[in-house]
């Protein structure tokens, strides 16, 4: 997002900047820095190009060793922005380490963007969603599955966390179990996380997830065992439930040397135990660091064989063949999953996400979405805080979990592109903002966190404002009721369906992202086709005033009628009443209708072009036509409402009651 | 020879098929396995199942040519026949006993391989549609010339009717354009001078700046190293002032001295002064061939390693060379100063490829449906990219004279890389580029028969075969080969080649393989969407006349309160 630098509060400016193209280390720009409490700016001086940075949003801050031009500082985000500054001064680059390393790495959560006044998002948001902030409650989406009922029931045995400080304050289990099981249970597994209810399919068959057991080498727990059984009867098209450890054995094995492990066969009657092997987040934060170091190289003529050693591909195939099997168990076999890994926040709720969204063309929505990252990620734990890094400390429990869920939604997307509601942008900009800082939401490792943080109260949340863009994130292609939007999704999973996902991890080289996107122009394509049925009503209301207008002067010459737009649905019903004619104030006058004629260009330009304002490099930044002129506007123009002659509304407000609709039901 | 005596046994019963379809519901291949009778006939292999209550009567119809290889897998209680095809399709067929095994294959070897033209499918297909000379006479030299210079008097370039009898350049069309100041009599020294009489002929001329691409083939300098004064004048005259020539030899530096000790060479620096050389290496032809064997042994081998196999087999080395040298060019003619003369060795495959992609980046009108049909007729058929030979074998087959290699399979990609990069900019589509592809291997459309014009006019190909164009032009076909958003794209197009912008033909590469459906679902939407947006707009348009008549009509009968007037 961009503000303006003069609401900005700038602590330094550097001159004599440039920053080095990415795909041509020849090329060069001069420009300007500034270090505002928030941002990095860089503005060019020949173009109007800006580049602004959150610190939150920094990765790394590399001196790399001076060359005749200055001092060179490699910049890296986690939103996979690089930039190779080099700064002529070398007092200047010291200044400018200085100011990053001060301001980019908050030790509290209170330093942290979303704590901190934000004139800009409180312009945006609080004008037009006052107050909209969506709080998310479990009941309701269980509620949905048709819960509570005979089978399952809701808990408030963890209304204070008390069994489990990392799980959500309500929780649905067996409507046949007993407190005492539920609370031996937790005592079994790791970190409290017992056997909860995640998603209940219409067959009857769920899927539960939990942490490991710790049975060590041979402990057992009696309750555990009983609940697993509770789960089992809830079913009653299975005689047995599965068990998917989604770890590698071996990592499972070495757990049991520390008195976790799993599930023996032998103890729980008529389970089916399942390893998987779905790689650590170590090997995964690895893994990605090697896919950025890959796609950064962008002359590298190898680049296929590179990706093949980062093994990406290969766990973002394990995630998704994972779901796969959960899904065709639930769906295809009637018969419920336990899934667990470790702790049950990383793996368990990559795979349990993945395979509801498989399952249920709901959380294939916005809304629904939205709901399950709630429901999986947020309210059952997941450690967004540290897998993040949004303060500064152990960099070890770093590990791209949700990006990795994200960029499986993003392979469904490339292979049922009618299937989804949201587009690739909405995908690209929650990776973005998981990271930002700049909204409560994802702050905190689980909700009893958020709850001391009081993030709901003092912050703003990602969702009211994806909510005031909505119009940026509409799949234009998604049919809600064409065969695979309606039914359970079946991907493919052999590699060469697999891509890389260029358009984020290369979303800033403009020079690697295709010219003309596809996506764009059909969105042109589709508002404008909205925006002209507006204004055809609007033609055909003026065009039947006039009649009338024509008609009434014929029938008497003598009456002077005045119309008014407002009045006018009433002249239909009561046009043979003399007196209410004669009651219209209004004039319609040749003004209005020109006004009216000319609210639209009926030739919108093509998405080809660019904004006025600055060149683009963000390959996720949305392009919009101006109804009225057909000129295109960038998103920071219309963010700042710098072009108000512009008019993006016919459309927009369409979509807004779209929205509310959906979130109403 | 008539085709029956290659026919042994023209029908074998109680054969089993075995093919991989698709599972659109559970989206994943399954192996259809179907019982019947295979026939063999003049110009198809048709197996037709055996009727049964449950299921409807089934036919599978395999043109010969279309069969890349055949692989014999007979052992003591099996007799198998493994057919893979041109187009990546793989059958299996079992058969009752040996006898019958060893008799197809042996028919179906002979069938597959004919290499008389005269026997070729589009010669026994006249009566798809009729033929019609108007689409055999699509293209012409005149065509380009007005196009390139609508003003004849002011050009300095003419068109030469020296190679009327194909006695020149056999493998050069009728007619070619030169430089206006160069009489025919030159034009005959220089091709004396060329590889195969390919003397520089103009390619392409980009109006915007005045520059143009010549091309040829390798001058024969030989080790005696010859010269031709009327080669150098060709080159000389064509040069305006101002404009720098660049030499475009699609060969390493370093295989150079091979090439003059077989005979051939290149324009030395001495003898051509106006001329800079710049060797760029392409791929030839026959190693093109086995990167593209490796690619699709790549995508039906998938399990492991698959990116690296994808790398290994240097297809993307290919796409992304071919673009950037097309990339050079066009930057020289359309921002700098830069004229063109590409060849390689005989300039039939590398030098066509770079000058056609150079022109789609340059002219917007090679990026409509005619425009490329135009570029086509002139850059590779009218230019002798001897089609019969190239894709005599597909990716799974070779010959022993090993003339195969995918020039124009590389091509097609590169414009469907571009298509894909520029979603806006061309009319017609990727459907469009998939057709010509399974054209170009078998066809029932005589477009592609020959090596060059010579010889498609010994055949008589437009009297005796309907050409490819009919069957585009059809008003029901045409729709599916035209992109919905197209819009017009006056400006030179700037590809991105990093590899990570390249991606892979899975529509075509990996057609038996992928569900097409969700896509196919996405594209018809598109379609729908651009078809609404059509209505509304005629709607709208109509409204606001109506608004407007009415509007003066309030006037004259004086209810609109006019005082702004």
């Amino acid at each position: 997002m961009k503000l303006d630098l003069e609401e900005s509060n700038v602590i330094t400016k550097i001159e004599n900047v440039q920053l080095e193209d990415r795909s041509n280390s020849k090329i060069k720009t001069a420009g300007l820095l500034y270090l505002t409490i928030s941002h990095l700016v860089f503005i060019e001086t020949n173009s109007k190009r800006e580049i602004w940075i959150y610190y939150s949003l920094i990765n790394s801050i590399e001196k790399l060793p001076l060359s005749i031009n200055g001092s060179p500082i490699l910049i890296r985000t986690k939103h996979f922005l690089n930039c190779l500054f080099i700064i002529s001064k070398e007092r200047d680059c010291q200044t400018l380490v200085q100011v990053l390393n001060q301001y980019s790495r908050p030790t509290k959560y209170h330093e942290l963007l979303c704590f901190r006044e934000n004139s800009h998002l409180k312009k945006l948001l609080d004008s037009t969603h006052k107050n909209n902030q969506q709080i998310y409650h479990l009941e309701s989406e269980y509620a949905r599955m048709g819960l509570p009922n005979n089978k399952w029931t809701m808990t408030n045995l963890n209304s204070d966390y008390q069994i489990c400080d990392t799980y959500p304050n309500v929780l649905f289990v067996p409507a046949s179990v007993e407190d005492k099981i539920l609370q031996s249970s937790a005592n079994f597994r790791s970190r409290g996380r017992l056997p909860v209810l995640s998603y209940l399919h219409p067959n009857g068959a769920s899927l539960t997830r939990c942490s490991q057991p710790l049975s060590g080498f041979n402990g057992r727990c009696d309750e555990d065992e009983q609940l697993l059984q509770h789960i089992l009867m809830t079913n009653e098209n299975s005689k047995f439930m599965y068990v998917v450890d989604t770890r590698p054995k071996i990592n499972a094995m070495a757990n049991k040397a520390q008195g976790k492990g799993y599930e023996n066969e032998t103890n729980y009657k008529n389970i089916q135990f399942h390893f998987i092997g779905i790689e650590n987040i170590h090997v995964m934060r690895n893994s990605l660091d090697k896919l950025v170091k890959c796609a950064d190289s962008s002359s590298n003529s190898s680049f296929l064989t590179e990706l093949e050693k980062t093994e990406w591909l290969k766990h973002i195939k394990a995630i998704i063949d994972t779901s796969v099997f959960l899904v065709e168990a639930i769906n295809d076999q009637n018969t419920s999953v336990l899934v667990h890994c470790s702790d049950g926040w990383d793996r368990t709720a990559q795979t349990c996400a993945l395979a509801s969204l498989l399952l249920d063309p709901y959380y294939r929505s916005i809304h629904g979405f939205q709901v399950l990252i709630e429901k999986e990620w947020l309210l059952f734990g997941h450690k967004f805080s540290h897998r993040c890094g949004h303060l500064f400390e152990n960099d070890k429990e770093i590990s791209p979990i949700f990006s990795q869920f994200l960029e499986c939604v993003w392979q469904l997307q490339l292979q049922f592109p009618c299937a989804f509601e949201f587009n690739e942008t909405y995908l690209i900009k929650l990776h973005e903002h998981v990271y930002s800082c700049q909204f409560g939401t994802f702050i905190g490792n689980c909700q009893k966190e958020r709850n001391d943080l009081k993030i709901n109260e003092l912050t703003y949340s990602l969702w009211d404002y994806f909510q005031s863009k909505i119009y940026d994130f509409i799949n234009p292609l998604y049919i809600p009721n064409s065969f695979y939007s309606n039914s359970v999704l079946r991907p493919d999973t052999r590699i060469f369906s697999l891509k890389f996902w260029r358009s984020l991890y290369n979303r800033f080289d403009s020079a690697i992202n295709p010219s003309e996107k596809l996506i764009d122009s059909v969105s042109m394509l589709s508002y404008n086709t909205s925006s002209l049925q507006e204004y055809s009503k609007l033609l055909e209301k003026r065009c039947a005033q006039l009649k009338k207008l024509i008609q009434l002067n014929k029938n008497d010459e003598n009456v002077l009628i005045d119309l008014s737009e407002d009045d006018f649905e009433k002249i239909e019903i009561s046009d043979k009443n003399e007196n209410e004619k004669k009651s219209f104030e209004k004039k319609l006058t040749l003004d209005e209708i020109s006004i009216d004629f000319n609210s639209i260009d009926l030739n919108w330009k093509s998405t080809r072009k660019n904004c006025v304002c600055y060149e683009p490099f963000d390959f996720a930044s949305s392009k919009l036509n101006c109804s009225r002129c057909g000129e295109i506007l960038c998103e920071r123009c219309v963010e700042n409402g710098k072009y108000v002659s512009h008019s993006i509304s016919p459309h927009l407000e369409q979509f807004n009651f779209e929205l509310a609709k959906s979130n109403g039901s | 020879m008539d085709f029956m005596d290659l026919i042994e046994m023209p029908r074998v019963d109680n054969v089993k098929v075995y093919r991989q379809i698709q599972n659109y519901e559970l989206n994943q291949l399954v192996t259809q396995k179907l019982f019947g009778s295979l026939n063999l006939t003049s110009h198809h292999l048709i197996f037709i199942t055996q009727t049964d209550l449950q299921k409807p009567r089934e036919e599978i119809w395999i043109v010969h040519s279309s069969i890349d290889s055949l692989e014999k897998n007979v052992t003591e209680a099996k007799f198998q026949l493994m057919i893979k095809c041109k187009n990546f399709q793989i059958y299996f067929v079992d058969f009752p006993t040996a006898y019958c095994c060893n008799s197809i294959h042996k028919s179906l070897e002979s069938l597959s391989n004919l290499t008389t033209e005269n026997m070729k499918l589009p010669f026994f297909c006249q009566t798809i549609s009729k033929i019609n000379q108007e689409d055999w006479n699509f293209y012409s030299i005149e065509k380009s010339y007005k196009r390139f210079f609508p003003n004849e008097d002011s050009s300095e370039w003419r068109i030469s009717e020296i190679n009327n009898d194909f006695k020149i350049s056999p493998s050069y069309p009728k007619k070619v354009i030169v430089p206006k100041n160069i009489d025919d009599q030159a034009l005959i020294k220089s091709s004396q001078f060329r590889s195969m009489g390919r003397f520089p002929i103009l390619s392409y001329y980009h109006k915007k700046t005045n520059s143009f691409i010549l091309r040829s083939s390798q001058p024969l300098l030989g080790s005696n190293n010859k010269r031709c004064k009327e080669d150098e004048l060709i080159l000389k005259c064509a040069l305006p002032k101002g404009k720098q020539g660049y030499v475009y030899d699609l060969r390493d530096a370093s295989i150079l001295k091979t090439a003059v000790s077989k005979g051939g060479g290149y324009e030395t620096e001495v003898n051509y002064p106006l001329w800079k050389r710049i060797n760029k290496h392409m791929d030839r032809f026959d190693q093109l061939h086995i990167s593209y064997s490796k690619l699709i042994d790549a995508c039906i081998n998938s399990s492991t390693q698959f990116f690296y196999k994808l790398d290994t087999s240097a297809w993307f080395y290919n796409i992304r060379q071919a673009l950037y040298l097309s990339f050079l060019i066009a930057d020289e003619i359309h921002n700098k100063n830069g004229c063109f003369l590409i060849h390689g060795w005989d300039g039939l495959d590398n030098t066509l490829l770079i000058s056609s992609l150079a022109q789609i980046l340059l002219d917007p009108e090679s990026r409509t449906l005619d425009g490329f049909i135009d570029l086509i007729e002139k850059e590779w058929l009218h230019a002798g990219h001897p089609f019969s030979k190239r894709y005599f074998k597909s990716a799974f087959g070779t010959t022993p004279q090993k003339q195969e290699g995918p020039v124009f399979v590389l091509f097609l990609d590169c414009v469907r890389q571009l298509c894909e990069q520029f979603c806006l900019s061309f009319e017609f589509n990727e459907d469009f580029l998939i057709m010509l592809f399974d054209n170009l291997y078998t066809s029932e459309y005589g477009t592609f028969l020959g090596n060059n014009q010579n010889e498609r006019e010994q055949l008589l190909v437009s009297s005796r075969t309907v050409s490819l164009w009919t069957y585009v032009k059809n008003e029901e076909n045409i729709k599916k080969f035209i992109n919905p958003l197209y819009k017009i794209n006056d400006d030179v197009i700037w590809p991105s080649i990093f590899t990570q912008s390249l991606s892979l033909w899975s529509n075509l590469f990996l057609r038996y393989q992928i569900n097409s459906k969700p896509s196919d679902e996405a594209k018809k939407e598109i379609v729908k969407l651009v078809e609404t947006n059509l209505q509304v707009k005629i709607k709208v348009e109509k409204l606001r006349n109506d608004l407007l008549e009415l509007q003066k009509e309030a006037i004259d009968v004086g209810v609109l309160n006019s005082e702004n007037y």
